[in-house]
């Protein structure tokens, strides 16, 4: 009797210690909303709310409360979508909406892409350059390092490292704290819209959303739902309340960016054109020490976004046209996959070494492309999501609906305005 | 008309062509969708769906009234029916509307064991019959529908002297997935559950969650049992979870009990539970047995389905014991013999047994020089017994010599996979 309550014992025990493991896995995995997100503050990200602060200081501010509501909106749809239909986003695109609308698609978005990897590069170039080293050392190698990752089969560990290291972002909340700046200023900036039409103004303000809400973002996040989901209706709350947090957190850290640079670099009259004016804006909580802080939290960022955005620019194009598309396999068995992974990579690794390229202003300018493709995704999603065949009872409500078309019609109108301000500079008969 | 080539078209083509009432006729609107029975072997398109001039409406025609393809449009004999509105009551379930269902969806390439996405339709015209004979998921498929098929194949010719190929799979071998609850009821699995383990496990993780279920509910447990060990752990997890624990339970009996212990531990506590509920008290203990031990430990790896035989069992008794047991032991190749107390003496194999005279008693042939290991030996010894003496299955046994499990070599082969060079 007591042998076998002492075995039962036992089994109890080793269940429980297969068990901590996979709880402590779980810790690690943490949600796919989370990770996203701090994917989502990369090199670009910094480079623009940097921009943004520093060039308009607290005038910008506000546009973070709407986008921070359509980000929840349409990460939400993206959770929604990938529950209940199990499919991936260009999936469903593909499906929906036949080959001619998907092709186009992936056009536009592996070129918004690219110049997305461009940025990443150019964020390490800049980061490391700060650290006295030159990009034509720091970029083949980080070239190198993103192949050793695919061949090795070692992304799952090196991510948790890249995603503990986006705890340097802190640093912003702590240096937007330390400024001191008057909170009732800031407030009043956040909730009193300044909106102008000179082309510049416009043009940061497409790519401040196109940053936050970055197209390969939402193909991303839904292709990582759909992996870990089962169908069911509880997977939903989780991931709900996932891509919520995710969400608020990446629009908190922009904002304090955004702050910090504002009361930093502003105030100052400090234009950035390089990423050490960029840095200063951490000198109040860094000291002599900002650059150096800056150029790791730049690289960690950089280096994380360039490490899962080629990847998802394949995964996501393989998705629609049928490739196969696996780490799993071999290059002979899915050569689309891997040799758009290595196109991404290569082209952008190589442009960036082209000599005297201004790398702020390449981060910048790939977030307004980013920008400027997001209304055509949401075009798709809203239309998705509103589909009964396919969410059945989850299809969008009356309200949603409204919030989403509108958000669609602003942000067309937004950027339909920023190319036609910026064009109408450009004609010859206003010189 | 010249009957001696056999005409392809593509849905691609078909699509949006005019539906034409006579050859001079008025247009009475535009194709959006053909309708195919399953019921023959070579599915036959039945009806067509057009969407009429000035209306949103979509409106049906049988495909008996059609007088012929031709490029300008689709031609309806004069004597023709009267269109009728669409609607479900319409469609009888064995008919399939190919648009909605396949073209753009994932299918199953049953011979080749891959999922695929549908690129184009294939129909061969003959005697006024329009026939799917394929599936287009080739890359010439994906140009036709973009409307750059001639100018990409000619210039690959001109430029690279390469002949762009057709990618097609017989309709014979296509498992359709869209709208699978409807269609598994006309399209046989047979052909599905002919398939290696290893391959069913590759395509069910190429799937959907609700195209795993639907597949899940289709195959019956024993062929499930055995493709789920083959799955990636992260698939298997995602399938037990999305089941009624009535049956995975009944799937995990029909699995071998290491891989049931090692796919149990992945799984969620309420899952867990659920599935011990329902399961066969005497599985139970054994696969609990097992969750006691690491993963990577001999008391984990092993299986505590194998043969056992007394010392002075003749070996004809022996060979029916194996006979018997055949279907759920996981090792068959060898039959340990043990002593009253569960002590391990000695093993004979298969080859053995049918070498010599069949009344021979067991002791008199059986190795005592055995290999062993003991529990809480690590998976990386293991290996290297293995690798040293090549046998097919080790024992394990406790600090009594009392005999626990067997190692098969395949579950050191799943240890050592990551290890293997790709």
């Amino acid at each position: 009797m007591g042998h076998r309550a002492e075995e039962s014992r036992a089994a109890a025990g080793g269940f429980f210690r297969r068990r901590l493991r996979g709880l402590w896995v779980l810790l690690l995995i943490m949600g796919p909303g989370i990770i996203t997100s701090s994917a989502d503050n990369d090199a670009g990200g910094i480079a623009t709310y940097s921009l943004a602060g520093a060039e308009y200081g607290l005038s910008m501010i506000w546009l973070m409360l709407p986008t921070a509501l359509l980000l929840i909106i349409i990460q939400e749809m993206c959770a929604r979508m990938a529950v209940v239909s199990g499919k991936g986003l260009s999936d469903l695109i593909r499906e929906r909406f036949g080959v001619k609308y998907t092709f186009y698609t992936m056009v536009v978005l592996v070129i918004a892409n690219l110049g997305t990897t461009l940025a990443e590069f150019a964020g390490i170039a800049a980061a490391l350059e700060l650290f006295k080293i030159s990009r034509y050392l720091s970029v083949p190698f980080s070239i190198l390092f993103l192949m050793w990752l695919v061949v090795k089969g070692t992304y799952g560990s090196v991510e948790k490292v890249f995603l503990a290291a986006c705890f340097l972002f802190v640093s912003y909340v702590v240096t937007g704290f330390l400024v001191s700046p008057d909170w009732t200023e800031v407030f009043h900036a956040l909730v009193s819209p300044t909106i102008r039409t000179d082309p510049p103004y416009l043009v940061m303000m497409v790519g401040l959303v196109g940053t936050t809400v970055s197209p390969w973002m939402l193909f991303y996040l839904q292709a990582s739902i759909v992996d870990k989901g089962t169908g069911m209706k509880k997977d939903l709350t989780v991931s709900r309340i996932d891509v919520i947090f995710g969400s608020v957190v990446v629009c908190v850290v922009a904002t304090f960016i955004m702050l910090t640079c504002a009361f930093t670099l502003h105030k100052a009259g400090i234009q950035i054109t390089e990423a050490s004016e960029a840095a200063l804006a951490l000198a109040p909580l860094a000291g002599d020490y900002s650059k150096w802080l800056f150029a790791f939290g730049l690289f960690n960022a950089s280096m994380f976004a360039a490490s899962i955005l080629p990847l998802s620019t394949a995964y996501t194009v393989c998705e629609a046209f049928g490739w196969e598309s696996s780490l799993d396999k071999k290059f002979s068995e899915a050569p689309q996959f891997y040799g758009l992974y290595c196109f991404t990579i290569f082209l952008s690794g190589l442009i960036i070494l082209i000599p005297g390229l201004p790398l702020v202003k390449i981060m910048y300018v790939s977030q307004v492309l980013q920008g400027l493709v997001l209304p055509a995704v949401l075009v798709f999603m809203v239309l998705l999501v509103n589909d009964r065949s396919l969410m059945g009872d989850h299809a969008g409500g009356l309200v949603l609906n409204i919030v989403s078309w509108g958000s669609v019609a602003a942000l067309i109108l937004l950027n339909v305005a920023a190319v036609f301000f910026s064009a109408l500079e450009l004609m010859p008969w206003r010189l | 008309m010249d009957n001696s080539r056999p005409a392809w078209l593509y849905l691609s083509n078909l699509l949006s062509r005019k539906v034409l009432s006579g050859i001079e006729g008025t247009v009475l609107g535009k194709l959006r969708d053909l309708v195919v029975s399953l019921d023959a072997p070579h599915p036959e398109v039945v009806t067509l769906i057009f969407r009429p001039l000035w209306s949103t409406k979509l409106s049906c025609l049988p495909w008996t009234d059609v007088d012929k393809v031709d490029p300008s449009g689709i031609i309806l004999k004069p004597n023709r029916t009267v269109p009728i509105p669409l609607s479900e009551q319409v469609l009888s379930p064995s008919h399939v509307r190919l648009k909605e269902f396949l073209l753009d969806k994932q299918i199953v390439d049953v011979h080749g064991a891959k999922v695929e996405r549908v690129n184009d339709l294939q129909f061969v015209q003959s005697n006024g019959k329009l026939v799917l004979v394929a599936v287009d998921v080739g890359i010439r498929g994906l140009l036709r529908r973009l409307g750059f098929e001639d100018h990409v194949v000619r210039f690959c010719e001109w430029f690279f002297d390469y002949q762009l190929k057709e990618l097609f799979i017989s309709w014979h071998f296509v498992q359709p997935l869209a709208d699978l609850r409807r269609l598994r009821l006309q399209v046989p699995m047979g052909e599905l559950s002919k398939l290696h383990p290893a391959d069913l496990a590759d395509i069910i993780e190429d799937m959907d969650v609700h195209e795993r279920t639907a597949m899940v509910e289709a195959l019956n447990e024993e062929i499930l049992a055995d493709a789920l060990e083959e799955m990636d752990p992260k698939v298997q997890v995602a399938i037990m979870r999305a089941l009624r624990p009535e049956k995975a339970a009944d799937i995990i009996e029909e699995m071998a009990p290491d891989e049931a212990a090692d796919l149990i531990a992945d799984l969620p506590r309420d899952t867990v539970d659920g599935i011990f509920r329902e399961m066969d008290n005497d599985y139970e203990e054994k696969v609990k047995g097992l969750l006691v031990h690491d993963e990577d430990e001999a008391g984990g790896l092993m299986t505590t389905q194998y043969l056992t035989v007394t010392p002075a069992t003749p070996i004809i008794d022996a060979l029916a014991h194996i006979r018997s047991h055949a279907d759920e032991a996981d090792v068959i190749y060898y039959i340990y013999v043990v002593d009253d107390q569960g002590k391990l003496l000695g093993v004979v194999n298969l080859r053995e047994l049918l070498s010599n005279e069949i009344f021979t008693p067991v002791e008199r042939i059986m190795t005592t020089r055995m290999i062993t290991a003991r529990i809480d030996d690590h998976a990386k010894d293991i290996a290297n017994l293995f690798a040293k003496y090549g046998f097919r299955g080790l024992p394990v046994v406790d600090e009594e010599g009392r005999m626990k499990g067997v190692i098969r070599f395949k579950a050191i082969l799943e240890v050592l996979a990551p290890y293997l060079g790709k």
